[in-house]
C-alpha cells in the first residue's frame, strides 16, 4: 500500500483556491521532491497535508497508510507519523526546546498507547539525534527559536524530526535563507534519516539541495497541479531551462 | 454609588475604630494609641478610595462598600494540613489566622545569628525620621495605608543587622478562613536590611472559600546602604476576597531591593507599590504576575521615584487574564531634578484569552532630570495561533499548546523568583488550576 495517496485534492485560502486536483503518490523508502514558480501551491501543500486549518480542503482525498488524513487533527497526524518542517518556524518564547519536545515525544507515545519516556531515556535520545544531525544541544535550554540564526532553525526542524521519527517528513523550502554550508548539514541530517519504511518529500525552489538529497521522483507543480514527473535529472533540465517551458507545455508524465 | 457609598464605608470604618479604641486597644500605651488616633484622622481626610479619584479610576470598590466588615476577636483554629503544603523551609514562620496571630502554626524562633523576628506590637512606633511609608508615598498618598495603621493587629518586625546574611527565607502566612463571616484584617510588616546584609521574606495571603473577606496588608521595607532585599507576596485568594495591598520601599544608597507580588483569584486586587531610592547607585526591581478567570480584577499601581543620581529601576508586570477578567497597570517613573544617570524601564503586558477579557494600562514618566535614560513598554496580545499550530504538528494536542504557551508568558515572571521551593510551587498552582479548567493534562512530561 502506499504510504501517501493524494488524489484530486483541491485547497483554498480565503477564498482563493490554490491546490487544484492535485495527484501524488508517495511509497515508503522514496524521497519525492516537488519544485515549481512561487504561487504554484508548494507550501500550500505542505500545510495541506500537515492539518493547517487556515487551508479549506474542498475537493479530493489524502490516504496515509490507507487512512484518511483529512479526518484527523494536526496531533493526531502527528501521532500517526506525519512530520512537517516548517519553512518559517515560529519562535515561542518562554518555552525551551528541551521541554516542548518531551512533550511532543510522549504525546505521540501516548497516541500510539505507548509507556511514556522517562526523563533519563529522553535525554538520552536527544543527545543521540543532536549527534547525528549536527544540532548544537545548547540550544535546547533555550526557547524555542527565540534568536536563532536561520540556520539554527532549520537545523532544529531536522533534529526534532529526528527525535520524533516520522514516516513521512514533509520538508517545506528548508533550503531558504541557508548558505551552502548550512545545507549541507541539513541536507546530511536528512540523509541520515533516510530509511527503507520512511518516506520524505522535499520542496524545495532551487535544484541545489537536490545535489545533496538526491531524490527518487522530482514533480513540478505549477498552478496548482503537477504537471510533470521525472526523475533527478529533471531538476537539472528545469534548472537550465525554468519553469515557462513547463508552465507553456502540454502537461505530459514520464511513464514509469 | 461613588461618593456616597464610599463615605458610607469610610464611617463604618471610623466607627470600628472607635468601638477598638474603647475595647482591644484600650490597654495599649499613651503613644501607641495616639499614633492610631492620627491614623484615623487621616484616613478620615480623604476617606475610603473611589473611582472619583483618579488613583482609582479603573477599579471599582462598590461591591466592597456594602458589606459591613468586622474584626475577628480571636485566634481561630485551622487544621494544619491546609497549610502545611505552603511552608517553605524550617526556618521562622509566623502564621496569622483572620490577622490573629496563631501560635501553634508557627515556628516563631531561630537560631539564625543577624536577624530579629517579633511580632508586630503596640510598642512598635515610627520614628518620623525613617518612617518609609511617608517617605516613600510621598508624592503618592496610600490612605489605606493609613487605615492599616489605625486598625492593624498582627503583623511582625523583622530587623536584619549590618553585615548579617540569612540564607532562609522568613516566611509570613496570612489566612483568611470562611466560618469568621466578613472580616477585615490588616495586618503590618516592616522589613529593616541592615547596612550590606541579606534577607529574603515571603508573605503567604492565603483564602479559605467562604463569606467575602478584606485584606488591608501593608508592608514597609528599608534596605539600608549596600543591603539586599528580596521579598514575594502571593495572594492566593478565594472567590469573592477582597485584597487592597501595599508595598512601600526606601533604598539608600547601593542598595538592591526586588519585590514580586503573585495573584490568582478573588473579586478585587489591588497592588500599591511605592518605591523611592534615596541613595545612589541604588538598585530597584518590581514585579508582579496575575493569573484571573471568572470575574476578577486586579490593578497594579506603581510610583517609583529616583531621588538620587545613578539608580536603576526595573518595572515588570504581566496578567494572563480568561472569561471576563480585568487586569490594570498604572505605573509612574518619577524622577528627581538631581537624580542625573537614572536607569529606568517600565514593561507590562497582558495576555487575553478570551474575547471578554479586558486590560488597562496607563504608564507615566514624570522627569525633571535632563541625563537620564527612561522607557516604558506596554504589550496586549492573544495567544500565537502560528505557535500553536506549530506545537500540534509535532504532536501536542490543542490544549496541551495553549497551557504551554501561557506557561511560557507567565513563567518569565515567576522564574525570577530564587526563592527555593516557592518559585515550583507557584508554578504548580498557578498552572493547575488553568490545566484543570481547559480539561487537559498537565503537559506529558
Amino acid at each position: 500500500m502506499p504510504l501517501l495517496e493524494i488524489r484530486n485534492l483541491h485547497a483554498s485560502v480565503d477564498g482563493n483556491e490554490i491546490l487544484k486536483g492535485l495527484n501524488l503518490t508517495i511509497n515508503a523508502g522514496e524521497v519525492h521532491s516537488i519544485m515549481g514558480p512561487n504561487g504554484s501551491g508548494k507550501s500550500t501543500l505542505a500545510q495541506v497535508i500537515a492539518g493547517d486549518t487556515a487551508y479549506e480542503v474542498t475537493a479530493g482525498e489524502m490516504l496515509f497508510k490507507g487512512r484518511d488524513l483529512l479526518d484527523l487533527a494536526p496531533d493526531e497526524r502527528a501521532g500517526e507519523g506525519v512530520f512537517l518542517a516548517f519553512q518559517y518556524p515560529v519562535e515561542i518564547p518562554g518555552v525551551s526546546t528541551n521541554y516542548f519536545l518531551k512533550s511532543a515525544v510522549n504525546s505521540v507515545r501516548a497516541y500510539r498507547g505507548e509507556a511514556p519516556m522517562s526523563t533519563v531515556a529522553f535525554l538520552k535520545l536527544i543527545r543521540e539525534k543532536a549527534a547525528l544531525v549536527q544540532f548544537n544541544e545548547k540550544l535546547l535550554s533555550r526557547a524555542v527559536n527565540e534568536g536563532f540564526s536561520g540556520g539554527e532553525k532549520k537545523r532544529n526542524e531536522i533534529f526534532q524530526m529526528a527525535t520524533l521519527e516520522p514516516t513521512l517528513g514533509v520538508l517545506d523550502e528548508t533550503d531558504s535563507g541557508l548558505d551552502i554550508d548550512a545545507l549541507r548539514i541539513v541536507a546530511q541530517g536528512v540523509n541520515s534519516l533516510r530509511h527503507e519504511d520512511r518516506a520524505f518529500l522535499v520542496i524545495t525552489h532551487y535544484q541545489r539541495l537536490l545535489d545533496y538529497i538526491v531524490p527518487d521522483f522530482v514533480h513540478v507543480l505549477v498552478d496548482g497541479r503537477i504537471v510533470k514527473t521525472g526523475g533527478k535529472e529533471l531538476a537539472m533540465e528545469l534548472e537550465n531551462t525554468g519553469y515557462t517551458t513547463v508552465e507553456n507545455g502540454a502537461v505530459h508524465t514520464v511513464a514509469s | 454609588m461613588g461618593d456616597g457609598e464610599s463615605h458610607a464605608a469610610t464611617q463604618r470604618l471610623v466607627d470600628l475604630y472607635a468601638d477598638l479604641r474603647a475595647s482591644a486597644f484600650a490597654d495599649e500605651s499613651a503613644v501607641a494609641r495616639s499614633a492610631r488616633d492620627a491614623a484615623i484622622e487621616r484616613f478620615a481626610k480623604t476617606g475610603f478610595p473611589h473611582r472619583r479619584q483618579e488613583a482609582w479610576k479603573y477599579t471599582n470598590l462598590a461591591p466592597m462598600y456594602r458589606t459591613a466588615f468586622s474584626m475577628d476577636s480571636s485566634a481561630r483554629e485551622i487544621a494544619r494540613d491546609l497549610i502545611e503544603p505552603y511552608f517553605l523551609n524550617d526556618g521562622v514562620r509566623l502564621v496569622f489566622v483572620n490577622g490573629l496571630f496563631s501560635e501553634s502554626l508557627s515556628q516563631p524562633t531561630t537560631t539564625t545569628q543577624g536577624v530579629s523576628v517579633t511580632l508586630m506590637g503596640s510598642s512598635t512606633t515610627d520614628d518620623d525620621e525613617s518612617d518609609t511609608l511617608e517617605r516613600s508615598a510621598e508624592r503618592d498618598p496610600l490612605p489605606l495605608a493609613f487605615l492599616n495603621r489605625a486598625l492593624g493587629a498582627g503583623g511582625a518586625v523583622i530587623s536584619v543587622a549590618p553585615g548579617a546574611q540569612i540564607v532562609d527565607a522568613i516566611q509570613l502566612i496570612f489566612v483568611a478562613t470562611a466560618d469568621a463571616g466578613a472580616v477585615v484584617s490588616l495586618p503590618r510588616v516592616k522589613v529593616d536590611g541592615g547596612e550590606n546584609s541579606s534577607v529574603a521574606v515571603v508573605e503567604n495571603h492565603l483564602g479559605l472559600a467562604g463569606a467575602p473577606t478584606l485584606a488591608i496588608p501593608v508592608t514597609e521595607i528599608r534596605a539600608r546602604p549596600g543591603a539586599h532585599v528580596d521579598h514575594v507576596r502571593t495572594a492566593e485568594l478565594a472567590a469573592g476576597a477582597f485584597h487592597l495591598g501595599a508595598i512601600a520601599i526606601v533604598q539608600e544608597q547601593n542598595s538592591r531591593a526586588e519585590s514580586c507580588v503573585v495573584t490568582t483569584g478573588g473579586e478585587i486586587a489591588r497592588h500599591d507599590y511605592r518605591v523611592s531610592l534615596d541613595g545612589a547607585d541604588a538598585d530597584c526591581n518590581v514585579r508582579g504576575l496575575a493569573m484571573l478567570d471568572g470575574s476578577s480584577h486586579v490593578d497594579h499601581h506603581l510610583f517609583v521615584r529616583h531621588a538620587a543620581p545613578n539608580c536603576r529601576s526595573r518595572e515588570f508586570f504581566k496578567n494572563v487574564l480568561d472569561d471576563s477578567s480585568r487586569g490594570v497597570f498604572c505605573g509612574r517613573i518619577y524622577v528627581d531634578q538631581d537624580a542625573q544617570k537614572t536607569d529606568g524601564v517600565q514593561t507590562n503586558a497582558a495576555l487575553l484569552l478570551s474575547d471578554n477579557a479586558k486590560t488597562e494600562s496607563r504608564p507615566q514618566l514624570e522627569i525633571y532630570a535632563d541625563d537620564v535614560k527612561c522607557t516604558h513598554g506596554a504589550t496586549i496580545g492573544q495567544l500565537d495561533e502560528n505557535a500553536i499550530f506549530y506545537l500540534q504538528a509535532r504532536g501536542v494536542t490543542e490544549g496541551v499548546a495553549r497551557t504551554m504557551l501561557i506557561q511560557g508568558f507567565a513563567g518569565e515572571i515567576l522564574d525570577e523568583i530564587r526563592i527555593e521551593g516557592l518559585r515550583d510551587r507557584l508554578k504548580d498552582h498557578a498552572f493547575a488550576a488553568m490545566a484543570q479548567k481547559r480539561q487537559t493534562l498537565q503537559p506529558a512530561v
